[in-house]
């Protein structure tokens, strides 16, 4: 230290324990890229969600974050409308040749962005890397037995059982490039993804950004939008920030309280939609009080639904009826109790069940999972204690909740809600209604009995009356449940540009266009 | 000096094992993390039993520790239990935009907090004085959270200066290194002001003077140079909340660092992750007291550990 005169030793002291805090870099961020923000080309958009996707390969992540950005890439064999229909897509047919064997028609124009064709042999190494995958898109399609390629753009799907569900699952299989997977693997994949989609992958800077360009070349007609970047950000007020400076055009999950800044921004405004999530409380009936029926009953016309949805929700909910989501195989609204508030009826019910004095319930919910859970929850306790009923409040994080949920004995009702991840109405009571699922509360023999019916049915319309006949004996003579509502789902949307929002939680950019 | 050097550093080996039980123990507490990652799916017991017995969760926590430890040795932290990549990579990808956010709020935090406590301390109980520890009052108690929102809206929504959120360039830097940076900053101004009213007051400051150096020279040479040694600890023991204030200040500003990651991580239920995060951010913590210790030691002749 003889070089620096004494008055620099604080100094050097300092400048050590920089370069010791930057540790082993201090240039630049993980991914320090070129192009700044987004407005450059005009016919850019930024697309913002909370989390970044875990894998861009759909066979691995398949979360909604990460599918957002895949569906731009990669097209799905059987395309889901947001009004709940299969139409053809890279599939331009599917029937039930024999119970067990599906025949699926493939389109015959139709390339990868590098090249390779489209046809049955990429749809089988589709499949078979989905069944082999080590993440979550291993879940779809375990039922294939086999797989045979007529010709070139036939294949037949050979399942154990009969199932009347494979079009719906094909909706979730995006059609991979077999030469170029196999070479890369699933990692070098989700690093360059290639699909046949509206947008070519072109850069994915860690944690900043991904970015998508249009495919002039695209089989169903170039896309209107030229460059796609989606962004992450956890903290809502930041999305809505993103979309007030024009440093987002479409933000998801806008929660209910900033709803009004997003639609008193210049340029801005909400889109919403009912989600497929619906919340409910799900009764024990396996013990007192709930195992009589008018104790289930008593609760559904005690709680005011609407009152919950209009004030606490700020109307960011729609209410529900029954377990099938409207619009889906098998709903029928007419033929499902309503349960419209009537405290009086419910005080009759409860004193018809011997609990004229009242009773005590204990009631378990999730805090900060659900929209406004805990908010939820407490006015339901107020609504029930109008009519006698007082509520043990045992709120948790969902981790401990479901824990709980799980043990298949939790005393008294539990707030809880379901998001199908098949869009067909097996998956929606398979997992409540059916004895081997992890949710066991709402099973019977006969739910049981149907469930299993209805999955080896081919035939659409016997299927259908046999969800309906299902919903309607669960909804008006078993009450499994105080049906609450459909979380919706709240954009926030630069007017520039006109797209709408799905059920589903599909960003959709195929047809999105720019108002002019 | 030697033997000082491997006593400290035996020590922080062992507050790093201390550290590893503590992670490995609290990710057990929070629950059967099978579970959790299949909850609301239409797993069966079947599932969670092959999953967990996959992961090794059917062994006896002794065991499962010991398998940890041992591998955390050579460097291997498990793999990421959503990105199926190794943790430690993960980590250490983000770790340079957690540093570079890290020392850019230091920066910021020194530049501003030196030169304003020295001024408080010099023109004590004028208005210098109130506005610098109003201004240390507010970045010491203003919570984090609150100070970026607010940043956001003035400065990238109503005066469009700066970029909301995101990384790229300088610009994207300035909001949350202001962010994290005002409560250090907050600390050292009224550390430094302190400290030098301490210094200000010793009779060799009075000897100076007699010697007829200039007010300025006194101050700047023999106060300051003086009074910068406590800042100096403090300095190295503010990182830990430097790494604590990035989890918060990177989710608002969705700054691509560590912090953002182990938000992430936590959400997924991703424990290898949230484990390996914490231990690395343990590691360089651990590190830079280290640093701070030995560097005090080696500035200042009078202490002296044998």
């Amino acid at each position: 230290m003889k070089y620096f005169g004494k008055q620099y030793r604080p100094l050097i002291a300092l400048l050590i324990m920089l370069v010791a805090t930057a540790g082993c870099a201090s240039v630049a961020p993980a991914g320090n890229s070129t192009t700044g923000d987004t407005a450059e080309a005009s016919r850019s958009i930024t697309v913002v969600q909370g989390p970044e996707p875990v894998s861009l390969d759909p066979s691995v992540d398949i979360n909604k974050t990460s599918i957002n950005v895949q569906h731009t890439m990669m097209d799905p064999l059987v395309y889901h409308t947001p009004e709940n229909e299969t139409i053809p897509w890279l599939a331009t047919g599917w029937e039930p040749v024999e119970p067990t064997r599906w025949r699926i028609s493939l389109r015959d124009d139709v390339l990868f962005h590098n090249g390779e064709p489209f046809n049955a042999d990429s749809v089988i190494y589709s499949i078979n890397t989905y069944n082999n995958s080590a993440g979550e898109g291993s879940v779809f399609f375990q039922y294939v037995e086999a797989m045979e390629k007529v010709d070139d753009y036939t294949v037949d799907i050979i399942t154990a059982e009969p199932n009347p569900i494979v079009p719906e699952t094909l909706a979730f299989l995006y059609a991979l490039p077999p030469e170029y997977h196999a070479e890369v693997g699933s990692d070098g994949f989700s690093q360059a993804p290639v699909g046949t989609g509206p947008f070519t992958f072109s850069e994915w800077d860690q944690g900043v950004k991904i970015v998508v360009n249009a495919n002039q070349e695209y089989w169903n007609g170039a896309p209107a939008i030229d460059q796609v970047v989606f962004k992450p950000a956890p903290e809502a007020s930041t999305r809505v920030a993103m979309l007030e400076t024009g440093d987002a055009d479409i933000i998801a999950n806008v929660p209910p309280e900033l709803t009004a800044r997003v639609d008193g921004a210049e340029g801005s405004s909400v889109a919403e939609v009912p989600s497929l999530r619906m919340v409910f409380v799900e009764f024990n009936p396996f013990e007192p009080p709930f195992d009589d029926v008018r104790v289930r009953q008593a609760f559904n016309y005690a709680v005011d639904k609407d009152a919950l949805i209009d004030i606490i929700l700020d109307g960011h909910a729609t209410r529900m009826k029954g377990v099938i989501i409207p619009g889906w195989l098998g709903y029928d609204a007419d033929a499902l109790t309503d349960y419209a508030y009537n405290p009086d009826k419910a005080r009759e019910l409860l004193a018809e069940a011997g609990y004229a004095d009242g009773l005590e319930v204990d009631f378990w919910f999730p805090i900060g999972r659900y929209l406004k859970d805990k908010e939820v929850a407490e006015a339901i306790a107020g609504q029930l204690q109008d009519v006698g009923v007082t509520l043990n409040m045992n709120g948790s994080d969902i981790g401990t909740l479901v824990e709980r949920i799980h043990t298949q004995e939790l005393s008294g009702m539990h707030f809880f809600s379901m998001a199908p991840l098949i869009m067909d109405p097996d998956y929606l009571f398979r997992t409540h209604f059916y004895s081997e699922g992890l949710n066991q509360y709402g099973w019977t023999e006969r739910t049981d009995a149907d469930i299993e019916q209805a999955i080896s049915t081919v035939d659409r319309s016997e299927r259908e009356q046999i969800y309906r006949d299902l919903d309607a004996y669960l909804t008006n003579e078993q009450v499994p449940w105080i049906y609450l509502y459909l979380q919706n789902l709240i954009y926030g949307v630069n007017d520039n540009l006109d797209w709408q929002p799905r059920p589903d939680e599909i960003i959709d950019l195929r047809n999105a266009t720019f108002v002019e | 000096m030697l033997n000082y050097l491997i006593r400290r550093l035996l020590q922080s080996i062992f507050v790093l094992l201390g550290v590893s039980i503590v992670v490995f123990i609290l990710v057990q507490l929070s629950g059967d993390p099978v579970l959790q990652m299949l909850a609301g799916t239409a797993a069966t017991e079947e599932d969670l039993q092959a999953l967990r017995t996959e992961l090794g969760y059917n062994d006896p926590l002794i065991v499962q520790y010991g398998r940890y430890l041992l591998s955390a040795l050579q460097g291997d932290l498990g793999e990421s239990l959503r990105f199926k990549r190794p943790a430690l990579e993960l980590v250490l990808d983000r770790l340079p935009a957690t540093a570079l956010l890290a020392v850019t709020s230091l920066f910021f935090a020194l530049i501003v907090a030196v030169p304003v406590g020295i001024l408080s301390a010099v023109r004590r109980n004028t208005w210098i004085d109130n506005f610098g520890m109003i201004l240390a009052l507010l970045g010491q108690s203003i919570p984090l959270f609150w100070l970026g929102i607010m940043f956001v809206l003035v400065f990238s929504v109503e005066l469009r200066w700066l970029p909301p959120s995101g990384a790229g360039s300088w610009r994207h830097l300035i909001l949350p290194a202001v962010t994290l940076g005002a409560y250090p900053m907050a600390r050292i101004a009224r550390l430094m002001r302190s400290s030098l009213l301490d210094v200000l007051q010793e009779e060799y400051m009075t000897t100076a003077r007699a010697k007829g150096l200039r007010e300025r020279s006194v101050v700047v040479t023999h106060g300051v140079r003086n009074a910068a040694l406590p800042v100096i600890t403090i300095v190295g023991l503010m990182f830990g909340t430097l790494m604590g204030g990035a989890v918060i200040t990177e989710t608002i500003f969705a700054w691509p660092g560590i912090g953002l990651l182990t938000i992430q991580a936590i959400q997924n239920r991703d424990f290898t992750l949230v484990q390996a995060s914490v231990l690395v951010v343990s590691v360089i913590f651990i590190f830079v007291n280290l640093i701070t210790d030995i560097t005090y030691v080696y500035f200042d002749p009078r202490i002296r550990y044998e």
